[in-house]
C-alpha cells in the first residue's frame, strides 16, 4: 500500500487529485469486497462438494477403500479396469505435459527475441516455483502436517530468482517481477500468519490481545493483498515459465510415478515367471545316467498322449500335458504321433537337464524335438507332469522364464530418446558448419553414426526385451489353473493363493511390451506424418513416390503395432470385461438415442413454429412435461408399462401386430435378431453377434429416453427458431426458394448453435444419467442395462468397494472430457454464429 | 388441473394473437398441409401424455382389470362409509347371520355364502385379500402443542379405483418420504435460491478481480459426472459428524466457542424450550452447552440439503437474465444513494421472477428427483426421500401394479402442478435465458 501510494503521489501532485483516486480506489476496493462477499456463500459450497471431491477422489482412487484397511494402492484400481492401457494414457499424459510446457516456453521465447530480452534467467525460478506448486498441493492433498515450510521456502527462493532474473534483463526488465515477488510475497505472509500466529501467541501466552492482533493482522494483509492478485497476468515471463516448471516437473515425477507403479504391478509377475520356468529347480533331484533311459513309444489314453520312458528298468508312463492336447493342439499331436509313429530320433531332457535320446524317424531334417519335464524327481514322472516345453514354448524354458528389470528398459528407452535427438542436432549443427571447418564437419558425421549404431542396439535391447515378456507371458497363458497351482506349490514350497491366476500374471507380464509396442506404433505414425510433409519438397517423381511409399509403410507399421491395445483390454479378467461392456453400453446407450431426440425435436419444433398459430402453447407445455416430471415416477411407468408378462402395454401394441410378447427389459438379445426371428421368421443366431444391436433391454431404455428428451429438445429448438430474423425467410420467399430449400438453407445453418448446445448436453447426459435406468434395470441380476454410471454405482453401493468405484468413475470422466473436446473440435467449424 | 391448463393456454393464445402482425389474418385457414401438420402433432401430443394417462387409468384399475388388459377402470372411483372399529373382526359369517351386510359388498354376496374359506374371513380379512380396492382411514386430530385438547377417532372403509391412492399413501409409508421431499426441497430452495441470487448478482453486475476465473470454474463443474463427487462427498458427509464430535470439542474451548454458546446459544435455547421447538430440525444440541455439540449429517437433512446448496446452474440462469437488467436502472438506484443489496433485493429480484421462478421450479424437481445420494446416505426412512420410496416400491409392490401406480401419481403430483402453475414464466425463462450466447 505504502509503495503504491507513494508511486500515485509522484504522478500527481495535487493533493485534491490524489484523494481522488484514493476514493476511487477505496470505492473499487469495496465493491470488489462486497463482489466476494456475495460469491463467498455458492463457492464454498461449490469448492467443497462440488470441486474438492474431485481432488479427494482421485485421491480415493488410488486406496484400496475398503473401510477396514484403507491403505494406499497406487494404480492398481486403475489396471483392474483398464490393464496396460492405464500405463499408456499416464505416457501419453507425460507427451502432453511436455509438449505443453515446450509451447508456453516457445511462446515466451518468441517474445523475448523481439523485445531482446533474455528468458534464460527465468528458466530456474520457474522450475522451483513448479516444484513449490507441486509440494504444496501434495501436501494439501494427503494431508501430512509439519512440511509446509518447504514450499514456502521453495516459492521464497522462486520469488528472489524471479527478482534477479528481472534485474538482468538488458532494459530494466518488465518490471513484473517485482509486483508479482510482492503479491506472493504477501500469500506468503498470509500463511505464515495462518500456521504460526497461533503457535507464537500460545508460546507468548499473550491471550486474547494475541488472538484479536492477529486477526487485525491478517485481514489488513488480507485486504492489501486482494486487488493485487487480480493484477498477476499470465502471458508475462513469469507464467509462462512458472507454467513450463510446473508442466515439466509435472510430466517427470508422472513419468516416474507411472514406471514405479509398473515395476511394481509386473514384480509379482516377473518373479514367479523365473521361479516357475526356471529348470535350476529341479538339480540334483534325480540322478539319471545316460544310458538308462529310453524312449519307448507313444500311445493314446482316453484323448491324452501318453510317453513310455524306461528308468533304471523301470517303464514309466507319463502323459504330455493332458489338458492342452485334450483341446487344440492337434498339429503338435500329429507331429509327434508321426515322430513316434516312425522311430525317428527323440531327445528328451529330463529333470536334471541331462538329454535322453529316442530313435525316431519322419521329422524334418535339422529339427530337434525337447520334451523337457518339469518334475519333482522320477517318481512325480508317473504322477503327473506339470507341464512340457511343448506346452509353454521351448523358447521360455530355455530362458528360464527370465525377463529383463524395467528400470533398465526405461534407461535404454530414455537413451534412445537421447541418442536420436543428439543425432538431430549433430544432424543441424553440421548443415549449419558445412564448408567452414571440414574436420569438425567430419567429426560430426562419425559421431552420428556411432551414435546411431549405439541408438540401434539399445532399441535391439528394448525389442528383445519386450520379447521376452512376451514369450514369459505365452508360457503363463499356456498353463492351466491346475498347472500353475501345481508349478507354484513346487517352486516356492507354499500352495498358490487363489486370487493368483495364470491369466493376470499373463497380463501383468505383457503391461511392458504392450506399453513398447503402442509407443513405438505411435512414433512410427509421427514419422510417417513428418516424411508425409517432406514428400512436398522432393523434386522428382520417383523421390516423391519413394517417400509416399515410405510414410504409408510408416503408417500401416505403427497401426498395426497400436491396434495391439483392444487385445489389452481382452486379457484383462473379469473386471475389465465387465467395465467395457459397460461403457459399450453407454456409447450404445448414447448413439441410440441423441440422434434420434435431436431429429424428433427439431421436426416437432419445425411443425410447431411454422405451421401452428393455435394452440402452441399447449402443446409446448404436453412436450415438455415428461421432461419435467420427476424422472423416477415415470420410469416406473415404463417400468410397468415394459413387464414381461403378456398382458403388459407393450406387449399389447406388439401383439396388434401380431408380434409374440416380448421379454423386454429383461432381454439380452440384441434388437436385430429379434427382429429378424419375430418379424422376418428367420433364425436370430443367423445373425452375427456384432450386427445383432443393442439388448432389447437397452432399447426399451432408449425409447423412454426419447419420450423423455424429444420435447425438452423441441421446446429449446423452439427458442432458436424464435431468434432467426424472419426477413431472411421473406426474401428467400421472394426469391422463389421452396419450404425445403428454406429449411436447408436458412433453418438448419442458423440453428446450428441450438444443435452444437443440444448434442453436447445430450451426449454428456446420456454418460452421465442414472436414476432412471436404475430405476428401469429393476433388482434383477441381468446387467442388460447397466451403463457405465449404473456400474460405478452398484460398484460402491452394493459391492462396496469405494476405491475401485473412484477409478472407474475418473475413467468415465476421462471418456467424458475427451469426448467433449472431441466433439468441440470436429463442430466447431459446422457451427454458425450469427 | 384440466381447468388450470386451458386458462393458462387461453391467456397465452390471447396474448400472441395481440403481437401478431395486424396485416396478418390470425386463426386458422384450412389448408392441407396444414391439417396433416395439426393431425401430426396432435398424434405426437397423445403419444406424449398417453403413459400419464395410462399411468393414472392403472392406477384406479382392479387387480383383475390389469391383468385382462382394459385400458379404462371398471369400478367405481370413490365410496367411503363410516365404520366402526369393532365391526372389521367381525367374520363374514356373523355379517350374513345378522343381514346387514356392509353395502358395498351386496354385489358379491353370493360368492361369499357359496364359500366356506370367505365366510371365516374377517371383513378387514377379506377386504384387504379380495383387493376390492380398500382401505381403512382413520381420521386423528391431535394437537401436540395445546396438551391433546381432543382426539377424534373414526374408521372409514374406501372402496373404489382412489382407495389405491389412499392405501399407498397410509401402508406403504408415502406419506413420510413424501413430507420428508417437501422439508428437504424447501430447505435446498431457499438456501439455493439466496445463494444463487447473490453469486449471479455478483457475477453480472459487480466488478471484482478473479470473477471471470471464478465463473469459469463454476461452469467447469457442468461436466463433472455425479459418480466422481459421490464418493468423496459421501465421506466428507460421514465425517463431519466425526468433526463435530471429535475435534470440534476438544478445541471449542480454544477457539472461544464455549463462552460463545454460554452467552448466546443458552438462551435461545430456554425460549425454544419454552415454546416447545427446542429440536427442530435436529438442532437441539447445537443451542446448549451441556455437552459437546452432536450433529450428524448422515441419516439426517443436512447430508440431503447442505451439498446442494449452490447450484452452478442456477446462477448461470440467472446471470444470463441479470446481464439482460439495463444498466441505467442500477444509475438511477446509485444516484437514489442506493447500494449493491438494496438494489438487487428491491429492483432486480422482483423484474427476474420468472429466471427465478425457472430455477425455482429446476432446483424442485432436483431435489424430487435425487435418487442416488439419498441411497447413499439415509439408512432409516427418518429423511429418506419420496423418490427412494418410490424406488424401493418398485420391488416392493410385484403384482400390485395399480399400488405402485398410485405411488406414481403421488410421486408426479407436486411437480406437476408447480409446473402448470408456473409454466408461463417457467417457457418465458427458459427462453429468454436458457440459450442466448
Amino acid at each position: 500500500m505504502a509503495a503504491l501510494s507513494l508511486r500515485s503521489r509522484k504522478t500527481s501532485p495535487t493533493t485534491t487529485e490524489h484523494d481522488l483516486i484514493a476514493g476511487k480506489r477505496r470505492r473499487k476496493i469495496r465493491e470488489a469486497l462486497t463482489g466476494y462477499l456475495f460469491v463467498l456463500p455458492a463457492t464454498i459450497v461449490t469448492f467443497l462438494f462440488g470441486l474438492w471431491p474431485v481432488v479427494a477422489g482421485f485421491y480415493e482412487s488410488l486406496k484400496s477403500g475398503s473401510p477396514i484397511t484403507n491403505k494406499y494402492v497406487g494404480l492398481a484400481n486403475y489396471t483392474r479396469s483398464l490393464g496396460s492401457l492405464v500405463y499408456i494414457i499416464l505416457f501419453a499424459l507425460c507427451a502432453i505435459f511436455v509438449l505443453l510446457a515446450y509451447r508456453s516456453w516457445r511462446s515466451a521465447f518468441a517474445h523475448s527475441q523481439q523485445v531482446g530480452g533474455n528468458l534464460w534467467p527465468y528458466v530456474i525460478p520457474g522450475l522451483l516455483m513448479g516444484a513449490a506448486l507441486i509440494a504444496l498441493s501434495f501436501i494439501l492433498v494427503t494431508g501430512i502436517e509439519g512440511y509446509a515450510w518447504f514450499p514456502l521456502l521453495l516459492i521464497v527462493a522462486a520469488l528472489g530468482g524471479y527478482y534477479l532474473a528481472d534485474q538482468l534483463q538488458p532494459g530494466g526488465g518488465e518490471g513484473i517481477a517485482r509486483r508479482v515477488a510482492l503479491t506472493w510475497g504477501g500469500l506468503a505472509g498470509l500463511a505464515l500468519l495462518w500456521w504460526g500466529g497461533p503457535a507464537v501467541i500460545r508460546r507468548l501466552g499473550l491471550g486474547g490481545v494475541g488472538w484479536l492482533a492477529l486477526i487485525v493482522l491478517f485481514a489488513a494483509l488480507l485486504y492489501w493483498l486482494v486487488p493485487r492478485l487480480g493484477r498477476i497476468r499470465t502471458g508475462s515471463y513469469v507464467g509462462a515459465t512458472a507454467l513450463m516448471g510446473l508442466l515439466t516437473l509435472l510430466a517427470i515425477l508422472l513419468a516416474l510415478y507411472t514406471i514405479d507403479q509398473m515395476e511394481q504391478s509386473t514384480a509379482q509377475a516377473r518373479h514367479l515367471a523365473t521361479v516357475i520356468f526356471n529348470q535350476r529347480v529341479l538339480e540334483g533331484v534325480v540322478d539319471v545316467p545316460d544310458d538308462s533311459v529310453r524312449l519307448r513309444g507313444l500311445a493314446f489314453e482316453s484323448g491324452a498322449v501318453m510317453v513310455e520312458v524306461k528308468i533304471k528298468g523301470k517303464t514309466i508312463q507319463a502323459p504330455l500335458a493332458p489338458e492342452v492336447y485334450n483341446e487344440l493342439s492337434l498339429d503338435k499331436i500329429a507331429r509327434l504321433e508321426a515322430a513316434f509313429a516312425s522311430n525317428q530320433k527323440v531327445q528328451v531332457i529330463l529333470p536334471d537337464g541331462t538329454l535322453a535320446e529316442g530313435q525316431l524317424t519322419g521329422i524334418p531334417q535339422g529339427e530337434k524335438l525337447f520334451v523337457p519335464f518339469l518334475t519333482e524327481g522320477a517318481r512325480a514322472v508317473r504322477q503327473v507332469d506339470i507341464y512340457s516345453a511343448l506346452d509353454v514354448g521351448e523358447a521360455v524354458v530355455r530362458n528360464g522364464g527370465q525377463t529383463e528389470p524395467l528400470y533398465k528398459q526405461v534407461y535404454a528407452a530414455v537413451g534412445v530418446l537421447v541418442g536420436l535427438a543428439a543425432v538431430l542436432a549433430m544432424t543441424a549443427v553440421r548443415r549449419q558448419v558445412d564448408d567452414e571447418r571440414p574436420r569438425l564437419y567430419r567429426w560430426l558425421h562419425w559421431g552420428r553414426v556411432l551414435v546411431g549404431i549405439c541408438v540401434f542396439f539399445m532399441f535391439i535391447y528394448l525389442v528383445g526385451a519386450a520379447q521376452l515378456n512376451q514369450q514369459a507371458a505365452a508360457g503363463m497363458g499356456a498353463l492351466s489353473q491346475e498347472q500353475f497351482a501345481l508349478a507354484y506349490e513346487y517352486a516356492t514350497g507354499t500352495p498358490a493363493p487363489a486370487i493368483l491366476r495364470p491369466e493376470i500374471l499373463k497380463a501383468q507380464l505383457l503391461y511392458w511390451p504392450q506399453v513398447f509396442s503402442v509407443a513405438v506404433g505411435a512414433a512410427l505414425i509421427g514419422a510417417a506424418y513428418l516424411v508425409w510433409q517432406g514428400a512436398q519438397r522432393r523434386e522428382t517423381p520417383l523421390g516423391f513416390g519413394a517417400t509416399i511409399l515410405l510414410a504409408v509403410l510408416l503408417m500401416v507399421g505403427g497401426w498395426m503395432l497400436i491396434s495391439e491395445l483392444p487385445r489389452t483390454l481382452e486379457l484383462g479378467g473379469r473386471e475389465t470385461q465387465e467395465a467395457m461392456d459397460a461403457l459399450w453400453r453407454t456409447a450404445m446407450y448414447s448413439m441410440g438415442t441423441v440422434p434420434v431426440q435431436l431429429v424428433l425435436g427439431l421436426f416437432l419444433a419445425y411443425l410447431l413454429f411454422s405451421e401452428v398459430k393455435l394452440g402452441k402453447s399447449l402443446y409446448r407445455v404436453i412436450y415438455f412435461m415428461p421432461y419435467i416430471a420427476p424422472s423416477v415416477a415415470t420410469s416406473t411407468v415404463f417400468l410397468v408399462i415394459f413387464r414381461m408378462d403378456a398382458s403388459s402395454l407393450a406387449n399389447r401394441a406388439l401383439g396388434l401386430f401380431g408380434i409374440g410378447p416380448l421379454t423386454w427389459l429383461k432381454e439380452p438379445q440384441g434388437i436385430f435378431r429379434i427382429f429378424y426371428e419375430q418379424v422376418l421368421g428367420g433364425n436370430p443366431l443367423s445373425i452375427p453377434d456384432s450386427l445383432a444391436g443393442p439388448s432389447l433391454a437397452l432399447t426399451s431404455v432408449i425409447l423412454y429416453n426419447i419420450w423423455v428428451f424429444s420435447g425438452y429438445n423441441a421446446v429449446v429448438f423452439l427458442a432458436g427458431l424464435g431468434a432467426i430474423p424472419r426477413e431472411l425467410y421473406e426474401a428467400a420467399e421472394v426469391d422463389g426458394a421452396g419450404r425445403w430449400s428454406r429449411f436447408r438453407n436458412i433453418t438448419l445453418p442458423l440453428l446450428s448453435p441450438t444443435t452444437f448446445f443440444l448434442s453436447m448436453l445430450s451426449v454428456i447426459g446420456t454418460f452421465k444419467a442414472f436414476s432412471h435406468i436404475y430405476v428401469l434395470r429393476g433388482q434383477a441380476t441381468g446387467k442388460e442395462v447397466d451403463t457405465m454410471s449404473v456400474h460405478i454405482f452398484q460398484t460402491l453401493y452394493a459391492a462396496n468397494d469405494p476405491g475401485y468405484a473412484a477409478a472407474l468413475a475418473f475413467s468415465l470422466f476421462g471418456v467424458i472430457l475427451v469426448l467433449t473436446l472431441v466433439q468441440n473440435r470436429l463442430t466447431r467449424e459446422q457451427v454458425f454464429y450469427g | 388441473m384440466a381447468s388450470t391448463t386451458q386458462a393458462g393456454t387461453r391467456t397465452v393464445v390471447a396474448v400472441e394473437t395481440v403481437a401478431a402482425p395486424p396485416f396478418r389474418r390470425p386463426g386458422l385457414r384450412l389448408n392441407p398441409f396444414r391439417v396433416l401438420v395439426y393431425v401430426i402433432l396432435t398424434l405426437g401430443a397423445i403419444l406424449f401424455v398417453m403413459p400419464f394417462l395410462w399411468m393414472v387409468t392403472t392406477s384406479l384399475q382392479k387387480q383383475g382389470d390389469i391383468v385382462r388388459g382394459r385400458l379404462l377402470p371398471s369400478q367405481q372411483f370413490i365410496s367411503i362409509t363410516p365404520i366402526e372399529e369393532a365391526d372389521l373382526h367381525r367374520t363374514m359369517q356373523d355379517f350374513l347371520d345378522s343381514g346387514h351386510l356392509p353395502p358395498y359388498l351386496r354385489d358379491v354376496r353370493a360368492q361369499i355364502e357359496d364359500s366356506q374359506l370367505k365366510r371365516s374371513l374377517t371383513l378387514d380379512e377379506y377386504l384387504r385379500t379380495q383387493r376390492i380396492g380398500y382401505a381403512s382411514f382413520s381420521l386423528d386430530i391431535d394437537l401436540p402443542l395445546l396438551n391433546r385438547l381432543f382426539t377424534v377417532h373414526q374408521h372409514y372403509v374406501i372402496v373404489g379405483g382412489a382407495a389405491h391412492y389412499v392405501e399407498a399413501w397410509n401402508e406403504s409409508n408415502f406419506s413420510k418420504y413424501f413430507f420428508n421431499s417437501v422439508k428437504v426441497a424447501i430447505l435446498t430452495i431457499v438456501g439455493q435460491t439466496i445463494t444463487s441470487i447473490l453469486a449471479a448478482y455478483a457475477f453480472a453486475r459487480i466488478e471484482f478481480p478473479g470473477s471471470n476465473l471464478l465463473f469459469s470454474v463454476f461452469l467447469a463443474t457442468i461436466f463433472i459426472p455425479t459418480m466422481v463427487v459421490l464418493i468423496p462427498n459421501r465421506n466428507m458427509v460421514n465425517n463431519i459428524d466425526k468433526f463435530f464430535s471429535e475435534e470440534f470439542p476438544a478445541r471449542q474451548d480454544e477457539w472461544g466457542i464455549t463462552e460463545a454458546r454460554r452467552a448466546i446459544a443458552d438462551p435461545i435455547h430456554d425460549a425454544l424450550e419454552a415454546v416447545g421447538l427446542d429440536d427442530v430440525l435436529g438442532l437441539g444440541s447445537l443451542f446448549t452447552v451441556s455437552g459437546p455439540i452432536r450433529w450428524r449429517w448422515m441419516d439426517s437433512w443436512p447430508a440431503l440439503v447442505v451439498p446442494f446448496l449452490a447450484s452452478t446452474f442456477s446462477i448461470f440462469l440467472l446471470r444470463q437474465f441479470f446481464l439482460q437488467i439495463p444498466e441505467d436502472l442500477w444509475d438511477a438506484a446509485r444516484i437514489d444513494g442506493a447500494g449493491h443489496l438494496r438494489f438487487l433485493w428491491m429492483v432486480v429480484v422482483p423484474i427476474s421472477r420468472a429466471a427465478i421462478v425457472t430455477t425455482i421450479i429446476f432446483t424442485f424437481i432436483g431435489t424430487w428427483n435425487a435418487l442416488e445420494w439419498p441411497l447413499l446416505v439415509t439408512f432409516s426412512d427418518k429423511w429418506r426421500p419420496i423418490s427412494y420410496g418410490l424406488y424401493a416400491f418398485t420391488t416392493e409392490a410385484g403384482a400390485n401394479v395399480n399400488l405402485l401406480m398410485a405411488g406414481s401419481v403421488i410421486t408426479l403430483i407436486p411437480v406437476l402442478l408447480l409446473y402448470l402453475v408456473a409454466q408461463r414464466q417457467f417457457t418465458e425463462g427458459i427462453a429468454t435465458t436458457g440459450l442466448k450466447g
